[in-house]
């Protein structure tokens, strides 16, 4: 077992196994070795913990996506939204929640995760108007209507223009 | 296995610590520097210039207190957030969500058009299957503009068709607009119009099939050649010719990838609009239509309720939305099945036993002289309630005869209610009893009750309740296409409908005929109180005053001398003028009658045997074979009164000529 210790000081014990799926605490207990040290998360914190377990206990087990192999579909892949039924199931919670566990996935390089939140975001901006998007972001439009209207005229790369 | 042990305090998540300290993460290009990296990861800044997390401005309109207060959607953070993460997301997205998305702030687009997001515009490009490559001569988000957005590049309009060698989307105007033809314009000189040769073209849709140059290219190549030496020149041409080449070459690669794509687009909206089908025939089998489905109910919906069936998949949640009015949509097949399965075996046997039931004589006391239509009958309360009993009922022939026994105390009623439909759709003038309403169906009764139809033929009472507008089966109300009109497909099997005066009030106006009351005050009675009745038992003949002249009469019996008004007479009513004609006149006239009469197989006539209904006078050829085949009457027994008997308005006395000599011949109108 692994007691992990979030940013707002709650502690958590969970099996190596399962704690194991991010490779930044993998890396720690390799270079730390048999411990009963607790690990800090000081970016981590408990509510989202709980919900990062969640999903490593969900996938226990399953194989690890290789570096090489990741790059190698990098290059080549047809990149597919499709996230499993599980996985959709479990990555339903609010915007806040939702990017901070996209930035829990991040920091603790939990790559599958990382996954799971970034294709989430993704298929909420897939097929929407710019304006269906600033709704989505709550962000304010600040392009005059001219500069909109002339923003869909050009599309040269900024340092062309 | 979580185990989990309570802190002593609780303190709330904040991300902004964790994008100072990143932990490792996979790098998105690989050589950007740790300092670069934690200036990166704070901010958007494709300029590596760090900027402060940038907070929504605030509208004068969103300074105003609202109803409801808008929880900010922590995606807002979106755009400042880690660029690793934020390329990551990018990297999901097609072409047309990153062209969208760089149109959102300023913000997005400063990211999104730096040459440094090249790679995040590829990846999406790359996601779209058989896309060529993106020209050397455009950029990623230019080339995304031209293959994705669906508008015109001048005025916005919304345009499917790219013109590719042309890199261009336009309208027909805006196309014409920025384009020359192949045979230049005014400005071109001649020496210089073989440059067209140099630029990439389009051909024209259309008549014409011209080939179509860009304006602004063309002005460019000519500044461009006005600039060169002439030593150049050739050099020059040479790359604009392999440049237009280049560009012909990868606009055929576009257009074939176009058309891939449009073809499968088809394929795939065929492939969800047949799975759609599919589904709603599961669900609609799934809640007991399967019946209905299999008596067209399917082909019939998808004819009227088109966006039912449009490329999208049926979810439960929409099915569940939309199964009320799908089922809704469903009640008339539901009640044509209901009729034809049900209610039509049922009406074939009522059909069949009314039909019976007219060839015997009327029941004592109850014979009528117009007998209903076996749409009417159907619509007696004891007749319908057998029709519409439970379909587990079993009808029979033998189901109906209770009915048939109550059947004589509905006709009266029937009769009265069709009387009265057939006064208000009339009226009567004045000088015909009174004023009509007031004295009721006795009207109908009068000598006087005589009707013009459309100027096209002239009936009296009852025969014009025969009218085939009454009770056709041609005039339903609905579309003849409408396949689930239950009013349509009872009409079918009656073969008629209930009668009606106000089905079709459009359908050949009636009118009563006034000519008829000069006939009878040349009998001396009056119009307002003579029944037919009454004129029958005078017997007398009358002379027009219009054709008669000194040694030559025109006479006619009561009803032959309305009849000769309306033929001859009725466009000047006031000269209507009949007189009485008495003594031998009469005596010679009537001699003439029973000598000349014949009834021949073209006369019209009912069957004396059957009781009458609606519409059931026929041609006594028709009627002698009918004596035969129902009542086994030999032709050659049969006879006028006893067998048949004449239709009212083809009797075969006909206007006869009297002249001074007493002679009496048939009446030849000039």
């Amino acid at each position: 077992m692994v007691l992990l210790v979030t940013s707002d000081n709650v502690q958590f014990q969970v099996d190596k196994e399962v704690v194991e799926r991010s490779v930044l605490i993998k890396n720690m207990l390799e270079d730390v070795g048999e411990s009963d040290q607790s690990i800090p998360l000081a970016n981590v914190s408990s509510s989202v913990l709980k919900k990062v377990i969640e999903y490593c206990e969900h996938h226990r087990g399953e194989p690890l996506p290789s570096a090489d192999a990741d790059q190698n579909q990098d290059e080549t892949r047809k990149r597919t939204t499709d996230i499993s039924e599980w996985d959709q199931k479990f990555i339903t919670v609010d915007q806040e929640m939702l990017f901070e566990i996209i930035l829990a996935a991040n920091y603790l390089d939990i790559k599958s995760l990382l996954d799971v939140g970034c294709k989430t975001v993704a298929n909420m901006i897939k097929g929407k108007t710019p304006e269906e998007i600033r709704r989505l972001f709550n962000i304010v439009n600040d392009f005059t209507p001219e500069e909109e209207a002339q923003i869909k005229k050009e599309n040269e790369w900024a340092e062309d223009r | 296995m979580v185990k989990t042990r309570s802190g002593s305090a609780t303190v709330k998540p904040d991300s902004s610590v964790m994008n100072a300290n990143p932990g490792r993460m996979a790098s998105r290009t690989g050589d950007q520097t740790d300092e670069e990296d934690s200036d990166t990861q704070t901010g958007l800044a494709p300029n590596r210039v760090r900027r402060a997390r940038k907070r929504p401005r605030i509208s004068a309109d969103d300074a105003k207190p609202s109803k409801k207060p808008r929880r900010r959607g922590r995606l807002d953070l979106m755009p400042t957030m880690n660029l690793d993460i934020l390329f990551h997301i990018l990297s999901f997205l097609s072409p047309m969500d990153l062209l969208n998305l760089s149109r959102t702030t300023k913000d997005f687009r400063n990211l999104l058009l730096h040459p440094s997001s090249g790679r995040a515009w590829k990846d999406a490009r790359l996601q779209v299957e058989g896309l060529p490559d993106c020209p050397p001569d455009m950029s990623e988000p230019q080339y995304a503009n031209l293959a994705f957005y669906p508008h015109c590049h001048d005025c916005d309009r919304v345009v499917r068709t790219v013109s590719w060698a042309l890199r261009a989307r336009y309208c027909p105007k805006c196309l014409t607009a920025n384009t020359v033809d192949e045979f230049g314009r005014g400005s071109l000189q001649d020496t210089d119009f073989h440059l067209l040769r140099y630029l990439p073209w389009v051909r024209e849709k259309g008549r014409y099939n011209r080939l179509l140059y860009l304006t602004k290219a063309l002005d460019e190549l000519l500044v461009e050649h006005s600039k060169t030496p002439e030593d150049e020149i050739k050099t020059l041409l040479d790359k604009k010719k392999k440049h237009a080449g280049d560009v012909m070459r990868h606009a055929e690669q576009c257009q074939y990838w176009s058309k891939s794509i449009a073809t499968s687009r088809k394929y795939e909206l065929d492939d969800l609009r047949r799975n759609r089908k599919d589904a709603i025939i599961a669900r609609l089998t799934e809640a007991g239509y399967k019946p209905e489905l299999d008596y067209g109910a399917i082909f019939w919906l998808q004819q009227q309720e088109k966006a039912l069936f449009r490329a999208k998949i049926l979810t439960t949640k929409e099915w569940d939305r939309i199964r009320p009015g799908v089922i809704t949509r469903l009640d008339p097949v539901r009640a044509c099945l209901l009729e034809e399965k049900v209610y039509g075996p049922r009406r074939k046997i009522l059909i069949a036993e009314y039909a019976k039931y007219l060839q015997q004589p009327p029941p004592p006391g109850a014979a009528f002289d117009l007998m209903p239509n076996v749409a009417d009958i159907a619509d007696f309360d004891p007749f319908r309630d057998i029709i519409m009993s439970p379909e587990s009922t079993t009808i029979t022939a033998s189901s109906f005869v209770p009915a048939f026994q109550q059947l004589p105390g509905f006709v009266p009623s029937w009769r009265t209610k069709i009387d009265d439909e057939f006064l208000d759709l009339i009226g009567f003038p004045a000088n015909h009893g009174d004023s009509g309403k007031e004295s009721g169906s006795d009207i109908l009764q009068l000598a006087t009750a005589v009707f013009d139809i459309y100027s096209h033929d002239l009936l009296m009472y009852p025969e014009v309740l025969l009218r085939p507008g009454f009770s056709s089966s041609s005039s339903c109300g609905h579309s003849r296409h409408d396949r689930f009109d239950v009013c349509r497909l009872r009409t079918q099997q009656f073969e008629c409908q209930t009668w009606s005066a106000t089905r079709n009030r459009s359908f050949y106006p009636i009118s009563v005929f006034e000519g008829a009351v000069a006939v009878v005050r040349a009998a001396g009675f009056d119009p307002k109180n003579t029944r037919r009745e009454d004129m029958d038992r005078l017997d007398v003949r009358f002379a027009c005053g219009v054709c008669s002249s000194p040694g030559r009469k025109v006479v006619a019996t009561w009803e032959f001398a309305i009849r000769h008004s309306w033929h001859l007479h009725r466009r000047l009513p006031k000269e209507i003028e009949w007189t009485l004609i008495e003594g031998d006149e009469l005596a010679n006239v009537k001699r003439y009658e029973e000598a000349t009469h014949v009834v021949d197989l073209g006369s019209t006539v009912y069957c004396a045997l059957c009781q009458h209904h609606i519409g059931d006078a026929r041609l006594l050829v028709i009627i002698l074979e009918h004596l035969v085949k129902t009542h086994g009457i030999p032709s050659d027994k049969a006879e006028e009164g006893t067998h048949y008997i004449h239709y009212r308005n083809t009797t075969s006395r006909r206007t006869m000529v009297l002249d001074k000599d007493g002679n009496v011949s048939l009446y030849m109108p000039a």
